[in-house]
């Protein structure tokens, strides 16, 4: 399976001139690809076209070998903000991820605390999200991405409001979790970026290896 | 499969109204304290009509009065008119011109009035044929309770008088003499004076006579066979068939060739409240709508604030009709929450301030039905206003 963005290219609405001009960027199943670049640069509107969230102005990003249509159907996303709801409990923020494939509550409960162990948050499943730290919640945002089974990963600033250890740990957690599927993360953070297995550098609306 | 299930989706509709604690308690509260509100307000409104017009009624509001200068009303068409599917009651009234004497007070005298048997739907009195009704005032007076009987002689002066006897009790027949006024040719002749003073009559009841106007009112009312003329007739109309009877009442006691004139009961019956229009026109007819605006937009500000959610569900493949589904749902639970509030707290008040149930219940529906209707379509098309981006959603959280 590989996730491929042919020369795409992308105009916000209104602007005439390009973020993003006639980019490419493949990513197979179990390889990891860091972008970085200076804030404004377009690494989270590269990823909405990745994820099928946004749609280019020229140019097409397609997942080979996947069944089904619809991209976004595929994708799994772990990002910058804060996106969990945080008067539910942690079990049930993770089985929104298997919602996602289709499973019923009791299925997606069962997966959610497997997912649970791998993250490091076993017994917690009952607590409440907005009791957690912000390092805790990221790992149940990795958790829910888990669950969903869905072959592309794509993160944006995952460590973006976490300390040096905390990171560690997370970045760890994300990479075991996409052991067997296409990761792209963006971020600001250049030591998460070269625990990744490829870095590009978003500059002039065009991929570049850093 | 890598669709939501909708049963999910509806089940993530309902936690998160619970989820949402505090926020859904104020929504529930405020939509239930709205709905009882603008329920219980347009049912005292309502109510409020309702009684003054039961009272107006009552008071002889859809009454009209025949009278005819050309020798009285005929007696026996006034009692007809109660086959009239216009006509509640009818019935042929006379005040005698001479007063009789009560047998406890033979040196006494009290005004008598005579009426047809349709006196007693007339003036709600379970039936009077064999008896007499007393005005309050002289049950009063004489201390003559309800079941106990009098006899009255003829004043010195009175003419004479036959009573009406029950339903098969015999051919009697009388009349009253017209006021004074000159009977028509075929009247029957007055009867025999005899007849007053040879039988005692039973007091069948005692009852306010002042629908019958203010000569009448004060005079006890004996029964008589509507036969010859009367001074009046007194026609009850039903609701929405006073004009008709008014226009066609002259012709129908006519007299001698001469048209009887109508007029209605009430001074000023015609510029008497509407209060149909009144009904329609009440302020608290409004209130549901403007209620069911503030609730919707209420809600809205509500799915404003939680943008972020439908953002998230977006990104976890949630698509416009799963969200949809998740917000109806939400938003059902919580109305149906707040009716049954709401509808306790009508019932609660309802009882505490003596609506009619009747009156009341239909009301509170409607002003329910209105207010629910109008905010479901409000936030159903909320719900299904496309989110701009589930990227810019959870963004802008």
């Amino acid at each position: 399976m590989q996730l491929i963005a042919d020369r795409v290219t992308y105009c916000h609405r209104g602007q005439g001139t390009a973020l993003l001009r006639e980019l490419s960027l493949q990513v197979r199943a179990g390889d990891s690809v860091a972008v970085i670049g200076p804030s404004g640069s377009g690494k989270s509107t590269l990823l909405g076209l990745l994820g099928g969230l946004l749609v280019p102005a020229s140019g097409e990003v397609r997942l080979e070998q996947a069944a089904g249509d619809g991209l976004a159907k595929h994708v799994s996303w772990i990002l910058q903000t804060v996106n969990v709801l945080a008067d539910r409990t942690v079990q049930d923020n993770i089985a929104l991820g298997a919602y996602a494939d289709g499973c019923a509550r009791t299925e997606s409960l069962t997966r959610a605390d497997a997912a649970l162990d791998l993250v490091g948050l076993d017994g917690r499943g009952r607590e409440k999200v907005r009791t957690l730290s912000g390092g805790e919640v990221q790992r149940v945002v990795i958790a829910r991405a888990l669950v969903s089974r869905r072959p592309v990963l794509l993160a944006d600033e995952p460590t973006g409001q976490l300390d040096r250890a905390t990171s560690e740990e997370v970045v760890s957690s994300l990479l075991t979790a996409a052991a067997d599927r296409v990761l792209v993360v963006v971020t600001h953070d250049d030591t998460v970026a070269g625990r990744c297995g490829a870095v590009y550098r978003l500059h002039d609306g065009r991929l570049v290896p850093a | 499969m890598t669709r939501w299930r909708l049963s999910v989706a509806a089940a993530e509709g309902a936690r998160s109204l619970l989820a949402g604690r505090w926020l859904s308690v104020l929504l529930v509260a405020l939509f239930s304290a709205g709905l009882a509100a603008v329920a219980i307000t347009d049912a005292v409104q309502v109510q409020r009509l309702v009684d003054d017009e039961r009272a107006w009624v009552a008071a002889g509001g859809r009454m009209l009065v025949a009278t005819n200068d050309a020798g009285g009303v005929p007696a026996a068409a006034c009692e007809d008119l109660r086959n009239h599917p216009g006509v509640l009651a009818a019935a042929a009234v006379s005040r005698l011109d001479e007063p009789v004497a009560l047998g406890i007070a033979p040196q006494g005298a009290v005004a008598a009035v005579t009426a047809t048997e349709g006196a007693a739907a007339l003036l709600g009195l379970d039936g009077f044929v064999g008896g007499v009704v007393l005005p309050e005032t002289i049950a009063d007076t004489t201390g003559l309770p309800v079941g106990s009987h009098l006899l009255l002689a003829p004043a010195p002066s009175t003419d004479g008088l036959t009573l009406a006897t029950p339903p098969g009790g015999g051919p009697a027949t009388g009349q009253g003499d017209g006021s004074g006024a000159a009977q028509p040719p075929g009247a029957q002749d007055v009867g025999p004076p005899a007849l007053l003073d040879a039988q005692p009559l039973q007091v069948v009841d005692v009852a306010d006579l002042s629908l019958l106007g203010e000569e009448r009112s004060s005079g006890i009312l004996l029964p008589v066979a509507a036969a010859g003329v009367a001074d009046a007739c007194f026609v009850n109309t039903r609701p929405g068939h006073v004009d008709a009877a008014r226009e066609a009442l002259p012709a129908m006691l006519a007299t001698s060739g001469t048209p009887a004139v109508v007029a209605d009961r009430l001074v000023g019956g015609q510029l008497a409240r509407d209060y149909a229009q009144e009904h329609d026109q009440r302020a608290s007819r409004q209130a549901p709508w403007a209620l069911a605006v503030g609730l919707g937009v209420l809600w809205l500000l509500v799915r404003w604030l939680r943008r972020g959610h439908d953002g998230l569900y977006a990104t976890l493949g949630a698509g416009p009709t799963v969200r949809t589904v998740i917000r109806m749902t939400e938003w059902t639970l919580l109305v149906l929450l707040s009716v049954t509030l709401a509808g306790i707290a009508v019932t609660i008040a309802s009882a505490t301030l003596g609506l009619d149930a009747a009156v009341a219940g239909p009301h509170a529906a409607r002003a329910t039905i209105i207010t629910v209707g109008v905010a479901t379509a409000i936030a159903a098309l909320a719900a299904a206003v496309p989110l701009r981006s589930p990227l810019d959603a959870l963004k802008d959280r």
